[in-house]
């Protein structure tokens, strides 16, 4: 992304009020869909979601923006909302896949690779990201959906309004997340 | 400032992060500089959150900025009310027709499926070519839609046990103009029911093809009408109010078994 269609995405993420000049709200939510995409997949595949679910979920979710933008609802801290929006919709779709197990068989979303052609180095990067996977697959759901989100970039509000919890509770989930990667490290 | 106690994790937390005005920081910092275990805590903090970020990105694969040409019509469907099917409507109003249906007797299932629910199927087309989609042979028009992807779709629309032969598992675009074996442009249609039905869009289709490859219509602009709303399509493309008597008793595919 260029360092101006970046400061444009910036912008809309901390607007507070109308949308930028110039633009209409199609072209404000295809900035952030582009923007925000990978994010949220990543989001979502951390909740269990099949790879193609995902990718439904995070188009339902830019529609519900383009909806919320058209009717001129509230613009602050919209990349929490959209998280929020994402974990919902994520949710209930996990709910209703564990009810009709066939969809489940579809890819992972978090398949991910290492452009190492080197075996050693290919497996000690194996080794440590599956130790890190395991660390934190093993913690409490909303742990683990701080911590991501932390890594995603997203501020300590954001990841509140996401996750529909206090400020001090995301700083003492993270404090506590850390403590255990912290331990998990020494040992 | 605590300076009679030492910093709670969530305090370091924020310190750590950013997350606190520059007076508070500098005060929780002044602490740190006197407090060898907070400092030691702060430390472990901040390394495993290094640790922790650096693995993360790591895993994190670059890809590409994704397509939002989807997004996009979905967003133009969504913004014309006019074009949306008949599950768009406010909850409210649906339980109105849904019992004026049952009052006239006449079976809910009758105007429910003509026009697919537009947020569950948008239209979905791959991106052939004019050349490409004109040479697409009769096997690729007429083949199965696999039937994973139907019972997908079928759950999609709530239809937890469809009644045999009583839908075509329908392509919003047809694969003869070039729409995709994809869950966003295909929705269970009934077979037989009412008069816009799945053998009247086949024709429609038909029509359109033939168009295109003569070169009197354009390919996107037939896949955006199709998408849009294949009845008005089919209004405009035949001059008439309702279907041509030829068009209903028109067999082309089977129903979904």
């Amino acid at each position: 992304m260029s360092s101006d269609a970046w400061q444009l995405v910036s912008s809309l993420l901390n607007r507070t009020s109308s949308g930028a000049p110039g633009l209409t709200i199609e072209d404000e939510v295809t900035l952030l869909y582009r923007e925000l995409h990978a994010s949220l997949l990543r989001y979502l595949a951390s909740l269990g979601l099949p790879a193609a679910e995902a990718e439904d979920i995070v188009q339902e979710t830019f529609l519900h923006l383009f909806e919320h933008l058209r009717r001129q609802k509230p613009r602050h801290n919209l990349r929490g909302w959209l998280f929020r929006v994402a974990r919902n919709l994520g949710r209930k779709r996990a709910a209703l896949l564990r009810r009709s197990p066939i969809d489940a068989v579809d890819d992972p979303a978090s398949l991910r690779c290492h452009s190492t052609t080197d075996p050693e180095e290919m497996a000690a990067w194996n080794r440590r990201q599956a130790h890190l996977a395991n660390v934190v697959q093993a913690l409490p759901e909303r742990d683990r959906s701080c911590l991501l989100l932390r890594a995603e970039g997203l501020r300590y509000r954001e990841i509140a309004e996401a996750l529909d919890i206090s400020l001090g509770t995301v700083a003492s989930s993270l404090a506590r997340s850390l403590g255990k990667l912290d331990t998990v490290n020494r040992s | 400032m605590p300076s009679d106690r030492h910093l709670r994790d969530e305090e370091l937390m924020l310190l750590i992060d950013g997350e606190v005005s520059a007076a508070v920081s500098a005060a929780w910092l002044a602490h740190l500089r006197d407090c060898s275990s907070c400092r030691l805590h702060h430390q472990a903090l901040t390394s495993a959150l290094r640790h922790f970020l650096d693995g993360y990105q790591d895993s994190v694969t670059p890809s590409p900025p994704p397509e939002a040409a989807l997004l996009r019509r979905r967003m133009a469907v969504q913004a014309h009310p006019s074009r949306r099917s008949i599950y768009m409507v406010p909850a409210a109003a649906l339980f109105l027709l849904l019992a004026a249906g049952l009052w006239w007797g006449l079976p809910s299932r009758s105007f429910a499926g003509a026009l697919p629910d537009s947020r569950l199927t948008p239209g979905y087309a791959r991106a052939l070519s004019k050349a490409e989609v004109c040479g697409i042979t009769a096997d690729d028009d007429t083949r199965a839609v696999p039937v994973e992807l139907a019972r997908r779709v079928f759950r999609e629309y709530r239809i937890d046990r469809p009644r045999p032969r009583a839908y075509e598992m329908d392509y919003l675009i047809s694969p003869a103009l070039g729409g995709a074996d994809d869950v966003r442009n295909l929705w269970p249609q009934p077979y037989n029911e009412g008069v816009w039905n799945s053998r009247v869009k086949d024709a429609l289709e038909d029509h359109l093809r033939e168009q295109v490859c003569d070169g009197s219509l354009e390919l996107a602009r037939v896949q955006s009408e199709l998408a849009r709303d294949w009845i008005a399509a089919y209004k405009s493309h035949f001059h008439t109010g309702e279907p041509l008597a030829a068009h209903r008793r028109f067999v082309k595919d089977l129903p979904w078994e």
